[in-house]
């Protein structure tokens, strides 16, 4: 692999492994209150 | 939308993104290795596309139906799109200038994809402009409808009929300019990106909900 090609590689996966830490991170939030608002509800 | 297929968009973006890099050789003709960027840029520009018809879809359904739900597809599409057409327009920006030397050339493809920004950058504000929730709707889905109408113009014809900087197509099925790997790679990509779609529309349109459940149960709730 060519020089520097490899830093870049590893740039872009750490940028999509924050990224698809984010949404995991905001789907359990959005699951959380979802779950509130229906307790809300009944 | 289930755990496993989120682990397995995880898995496959990170697939994607080695295999860019490690599995495929840089395209002739481009500066060093920035024909890569097309893993990336191209399926960008495809998700902002895409979410522009959904958005145009949404507002149809709303107008047909009057359903709030419909409503929440259109206005979270319609975002959607444009961070996709950001994000093309700056990865777009990025191979520019290695490429040509600047960052903004005027050239055709970045002519039009500034005047999609535009115009759905105004779909926000015609939102915020109108108070009244109902009219709201109906005035936001009228304009989506007729700015989607310039999408094809924008996205697909305006960049063929006239000279422009902006690499010729490699994904003509007549004469396909791409290796089998690098063709094999790029497919791969835009599955991954249309995934990472779905999931963030999906998560948007759920927030949606939320707020608009919040805005009916609460007496002077504040509706978008």
């Amino acid at each position: 692999m060519k020089d520097g090609l490899g830093f870049v590689l590893g740039v872009n996966l750490v940028i999509w492994l924050g990224i698809a830490a984010y949404l995991f991170i905001l789907d359990r939030k959005i699951k959380r209150l979802e779950n509130l608002t229906e307790g809300d509800n009944r | 939308m289930k755990i496993v297929y989120k682990i397995a968009l995880l898995l496959w973006m990170g697939f994607i993104i080695v295999a860019a890099f490690r599995l495929t050789e840089a395209a002739q003709g481009f500066p060093g290795q920035t024909s890569r960027i097309l893993f990336f840029h191209v399926p960008q520009a495809w998700v902002a596309t895409l979410s522009f018809l959904l958005s145009m879809i949404g507002s149809a359904l709303f107008l047909a139906r009057r359903r709030t739900r419909a409503d929440h597809l259109a206005l979270a599409a319609a975002e959607l799109g444009f961070v996709f057409c950001i994000l093309a327009t700056a990865t777009g920006s990025i191979f520019a200038k290695v490429t040509w030397g600047s960052y903004w050339n005027w050239d055709p493809r970045e002519t039009s994809i500034v005047l999609l920004l535009m115009i759905y950058g105004a779909y926000f504000a015609l939102r915020s402009a109108v108070p009244d929730g109902e009219k709201k709707k109906r005035f936001a889905a009228v304009y989506a409808i007729l700015a989607f109408v310039t999408v094809p113009f924008l996205v697909f014809i305006m960049p063929r009929i006239t000279l422009s900087l902006h690499p010729e197509d490699t994904m003509n099925p007549v004469n396909p300019g791409m290796d089998p790997a690098t063709l094999k790679v790029f497919l791969g990509a835009m599955a991954a990106y249309t995934g990472l779609y779905a999931w963030m529309l999906r998560l948007r349109m759920r927030v949606l909900v939320l707020e608009h459940r919040h805005a009916s149960v609460t007496p002077f709730g504040n509706d978008r």
